[in-house]
């Protein structure tokens, strides 16, 4: 959900991460705080397991100018990809203005993948947003890894409705599409605003 | 979706937060939705990282709303931190919007709490209003948004 203020000359928007566990979502965020300038960044903050596993979210707040006279704050959340936390996920899904669904490109991991996509376009429903209408874009991450399904493959088992979803082939571990995926999903979220008003 | 804060909005909301903390004499006080967008704030701490800030209340305040559920209360309207030299009180305003007061052991809690309720009466009849507004437009109705030339996060 937008919010725009006029007396500040600021307009915010979330964007949330998602997808299966261990899929590359913490490691994209990371990724990005790496490579954004300090001036536009601001902390990664990660609510984890000690095991590293993300326990709540990850969130990092990331700062343009990419609307004239405005200053554009993104705020970046993960949620956590592991089946039992799905109330978790609905929480952090709140009000979202664009979704990354990260996708783990490993053969092994597509009926994962598909279980994780049912579950966003559940929780999407069941917050009474469309995910028809919401930006979202599909990154097919971990393509660094050698038992990777071609990219035609993970079209056809996700990407396979009558509008075909924005694909951005990634590594979050090298870096390779990180930037890419996060200019392509700021840039729909940035355009759906301006349709809409 | 989406809302939009006035000039004239956010002018009547700092006025009224800069009271709430002369009264209350809390240290910060912050106003953010349950999305963790920041709307409005006033004091001398967090403000470095008070979007961080925002995102945390908005995720405890969630967390323990699910709490409540499913102890069979419907939300927990207030949640109180308590620690060695500052405390937190949250607070939801109504459906959207939540209030945080951060405090130091120099003040007490119960003035914190009461002049807090206080003031989330009177944001709930604010919000109710800038919620229910038909959709966001830009001030000038000649105007609209535009995007600015170049990449958003360079290359």
């Amino acid at each position: 959900m937008s919010v725009v203020n006029y007396a500040k000359k600021e307009i915010q928007f979330k964007i949330v991460y998602y997808g299966c566990g261990l899929c590359g979502k913490t490691t994209n965020l990371q990724k990005v705080h790496e490579c954004a300038p300090a001036k536009a960044k601001g902390n990664l903050t990660s609510l984890a397991t000690s095991q590293d596993r993300t326990l709540f979210f990850d969130f990092l707040p990331l700062q343009t100018m990419s609307i004239e006279g405005f200053v554009t704050k993104f705020q970046m959340y993960t949620v956590p990809g592991q089946v039992k936390y799905n109330s978790t996920r609905k929480l952090v899904l709140r009000n979202c203005d664009g979704i990354v669904f990260c996708v783990d490109s490993q053969v092994t991991k597509t009926q994962e993948n598909i279980e994780s996509w049912q579950n966003l376009l559940e929780n999407v429903k069941e917050q009474k947003m469309d995910i028809a209408e919401l930006p979202h874009v599909l990154q097919y991450n971990k393509r660094d890894l050698p038992n990777v399904a071609p990219k035609q493959y993970l079209d056809y088992v996700l990407n396979n409705g009558a509008k075909r979803i924005p694909t951005f082939m990634a590594s979050a571990y090298t870096g390779e599409g990180v930037i890419e995926t996060l200019n392509a999903i700021a840039k729909l979220v940035l355009q759906d605003f301006i349709e809409k008003h | 979706m989406g809302y939009a804060l006035t000039q004239e909005d956010y002018e009547q909301l700092s006025e009224d937060l800069e009271d709430f903390i002369s009264q209350s004499e809390a240290r910060t006080v912050l106003l953010c939705d349950r999305g963790g967008n920041v709307i409005a704030s006033n004091g001398d701490s967090v403000m470095d990282n008070i979007d961080m800030v925002s995102a945390l209340v908005a995720g405890a305040f969630a967390a323990t709303k699910q709490l409540a559920l499913v102890l069979g209360e419907n939300e927990f309207s207030a949640v109180f931190h308590q620690g060695s030299k500052i405390s937190i009180f949250i607070s939801g305003v109504d459906e959207e919007v939540l209030f945080l007061a951060l405090f130091s052991d120099e003040t007490n809690a119960g003035l914190v709490k009461m002049y807090a309720m206080k003031t989330c009466r009177k944001f709930g009849g604010l919000f109710k209003e800038i919620m229910s507004r038909e959709q966001i437009k830009i001030e000038d109705p000649t105007q609209s948004f535009k995007l600015a030339k170049g990449p958003i996060f360079g290359p």
